[in-house]
């Protein structure tokens, strides 16, 4: 079992992160599905195989469409949000997530609920 | 005062106020608080001033169930006791781990902590450890470059250990012991037997015996054991000349409820960038006190779970450390020389800014469990007593418990 700690959740939005994009997706889609504290620790391979543990777990939710709704329900964005308030927004959900004990342990990692479903919508978008 | 009882004549009768049945941690330090009193002590202890491979095998029996280090070389048999390869690490128990709880079957003292607060206190002299002081602050506060992970204390909070030298009791206090004239010390006098009085109320005098095929009696107004939860129990066991189950066993107690340091390196804290967590760390040999990560007895009565502390280790270093019990051989030469490298191994792989990713190595209590025991064996050691033989059991309870104090860690740590 793996374990992970934020340690300055300001520098998630930072344009300093230097995190790969994926393949083929446009910005707003890299905010969505791109778990950032876990693209910083861990391989592609590792989001891939979390994603696909998540989504064989919860097989109503594996679905592209499905997943993206659950990322941004009741953000209170604007559909023509920018991929940055996508990612300030995602970043307060996981937060409260972990305050509130919204916790799950996926393929070793104990993660906020957003974040198991970027690493499943990663893993999507991956395939 | 010492004598060797190899070298008084056979069938010799040994007489004092108070025996201690076994010279180790326990027993010197029992000794020691009756130095230069009027009372004749009579301490015996098995083995002699060093380690012997023929003593040590008095101590080989069978184990089952959970894997369990050799009986032979994870106790001590000679002065000064298995103080002679410990590690030196101390900690009191918490208030909660005397409660009785409902979620732990068995569980309850008939004293609480605090009853053990002014013997915790004389116990750090005899250890060699600082202050009796366990609130991390105050460590904090000693040294600003000790900063604790930034967890909500009142679920994971930082618990003091102290890193004894370690004492190693048979160099320590042989002098003590041996100069003081009312402890008389007896080296190779293996207690064999306890006998009771006639109603088995009260212990009469115990037996003793010795390689050199001497048999002496020894007789006291009262005696303590305090030759280790294995040993203890065997003898107590192996005492049924007058009550077939054993000494002091009539409901079928004695060598139940076995417990050990349960350890499980099973978890990483992975961080954004590295950090030295210098609190948490430990320079074996140096470092007198560092943190562990516990979880509070407040959260452990929500989730319903044992107590239990996690250290952190660079997973650097930890992914090039076996578990000791892989590198723990009955062998005593091929055991140190798997240390050895194991120290090295550490050294080697240091980092001056620290890490990103740490190895939890965690430690829980066990939930009592009657079905992990001692037993006696039907084969017999040298000295003619039947050998002990261990059954190492644990419940459900231990893994829920590791595995929720890892998620309880875990939301702490995506909370910071």
């Amino acid at each position: 079992m793996q374990r992970r700690l934020f340690l300055e959740l300001s520098a998630f939005t930072a344009a300093s992160l230097s995190i790969p994009f994926i393949a083929g997706c446009d910005n707003r889609q890299q905010a969505e599905a791109r778990p950032l504290f876990l693209s910083k620790i861990a391989e592609d391979n590792s989001i891939i195989k979390t994603g696909l543990a998540y989504r064989k777990v919860f097989k109503n939710e594996d679905d592209e469409q499905k997943l993206k709704a659950l990322l941004l329900s009741q953000s209170g964005l604007a559909i023509n949000a920018t991929s940055d308030e996508i990612g300030q927004m995602l970043a307060r959900k996981i937060d409260a997530e972990f305050k509130n004990g919204t916790i799950i342990v996926v393929n070793g990692w104990v993660l906020s609920a957003t974040e198991a479903r970027q690493c499943a919508l990663f893993s999507i978008l991956q395939s | 005062m010492h004598t060797d009882a190899r070298t008084i004549p056979d069938q010799s009768l040994i007489e004092g106020d108070i025996c201690i049945i076994g010279a180790g941690a326990a027993g010197i330090s029992i000794a020691l608080e009756w130095l230069n009193t009027p009372y004749k002590i009579i301490l015996l202890e098995g083995g002699g001033f060093d380690y012997e491979p023929r003593m040590q095998d008095l101590y080989r029996g069978k184990t089952t169930g959970q894997r369990y280090y050799p009986l032979e070389s994870a106790r001590l048999h000679y002065f000064g006791g298995t103080t002679g390869h410990w590690a030196g690490f101390c900690s009191p128990l918490e208030p909660i781990d005397f409660e009785k709880r409902d979620w732990v079957p068995h569980s309850g003292w008939p004293i609480q902590r605090a009853d053990l607060d002014p013997f915790y206190a004389r116990a750090h002299k005899n250890l060699e450890l600082g202050p009796y002081e366990y609130d991390a602050k105050y460590y904090e506060e000693q040294d600003p470059s000790l900063v604790p992970l930034p967890f909500n204390t009142d679920v994971v909070y930082n618990k003091m250990w102290h890193f004894s030298p370690p004492t190693r009791f048979g160099t320590k206090y042989r002098d003590d012991i041996i100069n003081a004239p009312n402890v008389h010390l007896y080296t190779y006098a293996n207690v064999c037997n306890i006998q009771g009085n006639e109603n088995t109320s009260a212990i009469k005098e115990v037996t003793v015996k010795n390689f050199a095929e001497k048999t002496h009696t020894v007789r006291a107004k009262y005696f303590i054991c305090a030759c280790c939860a294995i040993q203890n129990a065997r003898l107590l066991l192996a005492s049924n000349r007058q009550a077939p189950k054993g000494l002091g066993n009539d409901n079928d107690l004695v060598g139940r409820f076995f417990m050990e340091h349960l350890e499980i390196k099973s978890a990483e804290l992975w961080l954004e960038k590295n950090d030295p967590l210098k609190l948490y760390m430990i320079d074996y040999g140096k470092t007198k006190y560092r943190a562990e990560l516990a979880i509070s007895a407040k959260k452990q009565r929500e989730l319903k779970i044992l107590n239990g502390t996690s250290s952190l280790t660079p997973l650097e270093i930890a992914r090039q450390q076996p578990a000791f019990i892989d590198i723990w051989t009955a062998d005593k030469a091929k055991r140190e020389k798997g240390m050895a490298n194991f120290d090295v191994k550490a050294k080697k792989n240091e980092h001056p800014n620290g890490y990103n990713s740490y190895q939890l190595f965690t430690r829980i209590e066990q939930a009592p469990n009657p079905d992990s025991r001692i037993m006696l064996d039907t084969e017999t050691d040298e000295l003619g007593m039947p050998r002990g033989m261990l059954h190492w059991e644990l419940t459900p309870l231990e893994k829920t418990s590791i595995r929720k104090i890892y998620e309880t860690i875990g939301q702490q740590a995506g909370m910071a």
